[in-house]
């Protein structure tokens, strides 16, 4: 959590927004039907499906209130232009790379790169030892500018393939090669492992760990994964490349 | 009585004489412990993703699993309270004010032995208190209509929000008012007509409740400890655990006092384990001889805060197999576990599945027996686990996180509303808003809501109607209670925004 006067400034943009969220629920609880029929059925205000999003509405605009109001008053309104100041000047750059909202910037980058990019369209496996990779490298070898120099580059290359997938040269590269884009994947992550090396090569400890960051992500989505699909019979979000050699080897195919 | 009793023992009959389910129960509780012990890791967490491990397992073998991680979690959090002053999990944090300073004197062994009864002599004695007060808490809860339902789930949002806050208190309360709202995405169960979907058809059957509270309770800790790049300190030197049961009997009194907090602490929808341990630790240092002794390595402040915590595991599961309210985040987990396996807990349960309860305490029964037993073979092992770098294991539970919430629905949806939604969390967290309220909220949401309009159904719009029920009348009276003990608040805002 942060320090009190801090919290009490969020407490100010938090009760404004949790108020205008409040109040945006009342309009939309008031577009729904409260007294017209709606599917056969003559509402009345009783059974309307807008009478516990009102009450939501209204507890939160008047909460949102008393939060700000508490707010303003303990830090005043000059704490508030203060911080608009802030954002306009440099101060605000040097916030955002502050060695903390870098690390928070990763861990939010690479879940979304994960989640949003590789895991609908990249097999199960390339896309989980990839996130796993990126996050093992970055958090257990990296530190400093190392770390901002190895998230830049996983940055690149989720949004390079992204990119790819766009612009539709997966599918072209499906049309040359059976799962072209797995393919390219394997290629972004063996670009990844060399970029890593070649920063860490020299310390015999980053090295060591460098190590235990290719081989536990390839042995952990692995294992989860050979669980799920086959143990739990759960289908993995997109089943590519190394989804069908392991149906190949362990159904027989 | 003597029916309820035969059926007891054949459900310890029927695990013990099953190896695969004595297998699942030893490695969920031997689970819970490392979740429990792993800082950044939480009980809620564990059962979370167990949920979509046992989603495919038949209900019995499922709450063997569910159940028995969610007693090693509890006790689990001991683990580096004592060795490393860093509370594996919150329940624990009390533990750690004494059972550090007891393992610098070099009585680690002893600190964790003790921890280790006592947690297992809770959990027994929370069963026994969830087997006596059921039939009586679900002959009270027959009696309930649709008025009491829903002024129960505002209650249960409202006291959450109140006790759980680490800031404001109107923080909880706005965090269980969100918590609602999440609940109304999605069709309404009365007309089905589509409320915050925006023309998204994966929306309308609304927001699937176990990833959003993985996201809500797992994304946040993911990003803190990875953030804040939290290492292992230095680990107390542990040798030989001993069980204290001689200490055990000298503070027979400290026991007894702490168990029924637990389990009072426990019965109170969305307050946990951590609220009972402090509660406890409270009391124990206000009855002893000796209060300096506390923070110094008091034995019985070790005894009275993990029999509590313990002790609210059965506690936590009084309201929430009799009335369908949880009693702490995890047993909101649970709960969410057991709709998915077409359990429904509430005043029926007695009817549509009669011996769940039962078999819930033969289950605790012999968790707190495998607990008991982990405890004593397996510490040294699993402290040696507490090692491994926080950069290590946090992706892999990041990835159990989300395949865990893939694998409930096979539905992509779930994954795009659990990052977003644990991204929130994690700043409320930072904000000081508990999440516990939050998550009470999406899970009593559906319950408040078709109460609600039920109840005014039946009374054709007439609100003064609920003031004819008497424990209507108690409830709104315990909500204006707790709105109006915060007047200094009112007084500071009306200053705050009038001068």
């Amino acid at each position: 959590m942060m320090d009190k006067r801090r919290i009490r400034k969020s407490d100010v943009y938090c009760g404004l927004a949790v108020s205008l969220f409040g109040v945006w629920i009342i309009a939309q609880a008031s577009a729904m039907p409260m007294k017209d029929s709606w599917g056969g059925v003559t509402n009345v205000w009783y059974v309307s499906p807008a009478l516990l999003p009102l009450l939501i509405g209204s507890a939160l605009a008047v909460l949102g209130l008393i939060l700000f109001g508490i707010g303003i008053m303990t830090v005043g309104p000059s704490a508030i232009l203060q911080d608009l100041e802030t954002i306009v000047s440099r101060d605000l750059a040097s916030f955002l790379l502050s060695d903390g909202t870098v690390r928070f910037l990763s861990v939010i980058s690479l879940f979304l790169i994960f989640v949003f990019l590789y895991l609908p369209r990249i097999d199960f496996f390339i896309s989980s030892t990839v996130f796993l990779f990126c996050m093992m490298s970055l958090f257990f070898c990296c530190e400093g500018t190392d770390f901002k120099r190895l998230m830049i580059v996983y940055v690149i290359g989720g949004l390079a393939l992204a990119l790819v997938f766009k612009l539709g040269l997966a599918r072209l590269m499906d049309d040359l090669a059976l799962f072209g884009g797995d393919l390219f994947a394997i290629m972004i992550l063996l670009a990844f492992y060399v970029f890593s090396w070649n920063l860490f090569y020299l310390d015999r400890i980053k090295l060591s760990r460098y190590r235990l960051c290719i081989s536990i992500p390839v042995l952990t989505a692995g294992a989860i994964g050979i669980i799920f699909k086959y143990a739990l019979l759960v289908p993995l979000p997109y089943e590519g490349l190394v989804t069908m050699l392991l149906d190949h080897i362990l159904y027989l195919e | 009585m003597f029916e309820q009793v035969i059926i007891y023992f054949e459900n310890l009959l029927n695990i013990i004489s099953s190896p695969s389910s004595l297998a699942l129960l030893f490695g969920s509780v031997v689970l819970g412990i490392l979740f429990g012990a792993l800082p950044g890791l939480t009980t809620t967490l564990g059962i979370a993703l167990l949920t979509a491990v046992t989603y495919g397992m038949d209900t019995g073998a499922a709450l063997i699993c569910l159940l028995g991680i969610y007693v090693g979690g509890t006790y689990g959090g001991s683990y580096t309270s004592i060795l490393m002053n860093i509370p594996g999990t919150a329940a624990s944090a009390a533990t750690a004010l004494d059972g550090y300073p007891l393992a610098l004197k070099g009585e680690a062994g002893r600190a964790l032995g003790l921890s280790t009864t006592s947690s297992a002599i809770g959990t027994f004695i929370s069963l026994l208190v969830l087997v006596t007060l059921s039939p009586i808490v679900l002959e009270f809860a027959l009696q309930f209509t649709s008025v009491e339902f829903f002024l129960l789930a505002m209650f249960g949002i409202l006291i959450s929000g109140t006790l759980t806050t680490p800031d404001l208190v109107i923080k909880g309360w706005i965090s269980g008012f969100l918590g609602l709202f999440l609940s109304c995405v999605g069709r309404d169960q009365l007309q089905f007509y589509p409320r915050f979907t925006f023309g998204f058809p994966e929306l309308e059957s609304g927001i699937q409740v176990v990833p959003v509270l993985i996201g809500a309770f797992g994304l946040p800790q993911i990003i803190q400890v990875l953030k804040d790049g939290v290492r292992v300190q230095d680990l107390q030197q542990l040798h030989r655990i001993v069980p204290g049961f001689r200490t055990l009997c000298r503070n027979i009194s400290n026991l007894l006092r702490s168990a029924m907090i637990g389990v009072g602490v426990g019965c109170v929808p969305g307050i946990g384990e951590d609220i009972a341990a402090w509660v406890s630790y409270g009391a124990a240092k206000n009855a002893s001889k000796h209060p300096g002794n506390f923070g110094k390595g008091e034995i019985s402040a070790v005894v009275s805060t993990e029999v509590a915590n313990s002790a609210c595991v059965g506690g936590a599961l009084i309201p929430l197999l009799n009335l369908g309210i949880p009693g702490s985040p995890p047993a909101a987990m649970l709960l969410g576990a057991l709709m998915l396996h077409g359990v429904t807990p509430g005043p029926m349960i007695m009817w549509e599945h009669p011996t769940l309860i039962i078999q819930c305490a033969a289950i605790l029964l012999l968790a707190s027996a495998c607990m008991w037993v982990s405890g004593m073979l397996l510490s040294t092992q699993v402290v040696k686990l507490l090692r491994m770098p926080s950069g290590l294991f946090m992706p892999i539970v990041g990835l159990l996180c989300v395949v865990g919430s893939y694998s409930l629905g096979f539905n992509m949806w779930n994954l795009y509303l659990m990052v977003p939604i644990g991204i929130l969390s994690y700043f409320l967290v930072q904000m000081g808003y508990p999440i516990a309220p939050l998550v009470i909220g999406v899970i009593l949401g559906p319950m408040a809501d078709e109460n609600l309009r039920r109840a005014l159904m039946l009374a054709q719009g007439d609100v003064w109607s609920i003031v004819t029920r008497p424990v209507a009348l108690i409830l709104i009276g315990a909500m204006c209670w707790i709105v109006l003990a915060q007047a200094h608040l009112w007084r500071r805002t009306k200053r705050g925004l009038f001068g």
